[in-house]
């Protein structure tokens, strides 16, 4: 069945009926080995979906700590607690993705300015622009560049 | 165990040599399964869209079976399954494992889910908006139906050129089909004393393949081309007409915006070849024919808009 969903979603674009595959191997299975699998692919299929509520509180029930590409998920998880306005869980989110990354991916980027944006919302302006810095020499024609100057230019 | 930890190790090296849409890199220290079994299982359960760069190694012990596995940029974790007594199911169950990880969650779904842009900061400080949700994408339908209006350029001059097309997305892997018939306006151009009327309609064929993926989809073909070529004199003393067949290659580069509904708009540039020399003859009683060559490279470039059908 996971192997169902797997095609559905992966190669057939169809999130829906991955996710209605997915809660019959949840009914049917509820304790199986490969439980941790088919939550990664829930939140897949939910946020292909557009669900992206559904997908923080499935991904806020799962532990994302040594997991496979847990760095990666935390990113995923961050912007969506940040979505929800959720600023300090999202800004340690963020901190759990770049502690445990490395390299200049297109995720860490997000991570980067994710914990920018959320140090500011919690009012650690001095963290902030540290990020902000870093963000802008890292990734100086990043996808928030323009922002991350402005921000700063702001800021003197 | 420090056996495993040197698989992985070179899985990580190796990993860093792959490239972004390489296939997973697969090591297993058992014959139930073999890596073979496994890459053989995970056929068609992942695909070449949104590939992270993963290498997986797989350990069979007394009772348990552990998959590992090494991405790009991040420490590697394991998976712990307990051992299934036949080979085909510890393979079924450790590719399960290593496509649910592998594909990487996308950041036009994930990053713009969350597009936490940050206006001008205000008397009061910077503060963040968060935008209303967006609504997702479609999923992306297989067959599109297409037209498009091209303006045309080749050593002859310039033409206009009006396509139909039918695509096939996504036939195996990520390349799909594209068949095309495009009618160019006639065309003239003088041979000796009369003017030759020239038009030629093209069937092309081209297998092509996006490079890139999202609402902007950046895609590239290449294919074979038929094309009916029609002649036919004026002005000359004895005017005649006369149908020939073109063969020939088309390549194109195609930028796509795909919207919210099955609707997309699209821009591409496109080169015809067509490798034989054609030339229209102006026989003149009394003294040397004379020749025009048709042109043997086209380009052309234009807009269009194609309609998913299912």
């Amino acid at each position: 069945m996971l192997g169902q969903a797997l095609r559905s979603l992966r190669n057939e674009h169809d999130p829906a009926s991955a996710l209605d595959v997915l809660a019959r191997h949840a009914a049917l299975f509820p304790q199986s080995p490969l439980a941790s699998e088919r939550s990664v692919l829930e939140v897949e299929a939910l946020l292909a979906l557009g669900r992206r509520d559904e997908a923080l509180l499935r991904l806020d029930g799962m532990s994302l700590d040594n997991t496979p590409r847990s760095a990666e998920r935390h990113v995923v998880r961050g912007e969506l607690r940040a979505r929800a306005q959720r600023w300090r869980e999202a800004a340690a989110d963020f901190d759990q993705a770049l502690a445990h990354a490395s390299g200049t991916s297109a995720w860490q980027e997000r991570a980067l300015w994710g914990r920018a944006v959320a140090r500011m919302r919690v009012g650690d302006e001095v963290a902030a622009r540290a990020d902000l810095q870093l963000y802008l020499g890292l990734y100086p024609t990043g996808r928030f560049a323009s922002e991350a100057a402005r921000l700063l230019a702001a800021k003197r | 165990m420090k056996s495993a930890t040197c698989v992985v190790a070179l899985a990580a090296l190796c990993l860093a040599a792959m490239s972004a849409e390489a296939a997973p890199l697969i090591t297993s220290d058992s014959d139930c399964p073999s890596a073979g079994d496994v890459r053989a299982r995970l056929a068609g359960l992942w695909s070449w869209d949104n590939l992270a760069s993963i290498a997986a190694h797989i350990r069979v012990e007394v009772g348990q079976m552990t998959v590992e596995l090494v991405s790009e940029s991040e420490p590697a974790a394991s998976r712990v399954l307990p051992v299934e007594p036949d080979c085909e199911s510890r393979a079924q169950a450790a590719a399960l494992v290593i496509a649910a990880w592998l594909d990487t969650m996308t950041a036009d779904s994930l990053g713009l889910a969350v597009p936490v842009a940050v206006p001008p900061a205000g008397p009061t400080g910077p503060w963040v908006r968060v935008p209303v949700s967006e609504r997702p994408l479609p999923a992306q339908a297989r067959l599109w139906l297409g037209v498009g209006a091209l303006a045309s350029g080749d050593a002859r001059g310039a033409g206009a050129v009006l396509s139909g097309e039918a695509a096939w997305l996504r036939l195996a892997g990520r390349f799909g089909l594209l068949a095309e018939l495009s009618f160019p306006l006639p065309r003239e151009m003088s041979v000796g004393q009369g003017t030759a009327r020239w038009w030629r309609p093209v069937l092309a064929l081209a297998l092509r393949a996006p490079l890139t993926q999202g609402t902007w989809i950046f895609d590239g073909g290449v294919g074979p081309a038929c094309g009916l070529l029609v002649v036919a004199g004026s002005g000359f003393d004895q005017n005649h007409t006369d149908v020939a067949v073109s063969w020939g290659a088309t390549a194109g580069l195609r930028l796509a915006h795909r919207s919210r509904s099955r609707w997309a708009y699209w821009a591409e540039l496109r080169m015809l070849l067509w490798p034989a020399a054609q030339n229209i003859r102006n026989d003149v009683t009394g003294s040397a024919s004379r020749l025009a060559a048709l042109p043997r490279i086209e380009a052309q470039l234009g807009l269009g808009l194609s309609f998913g059908v299912f």
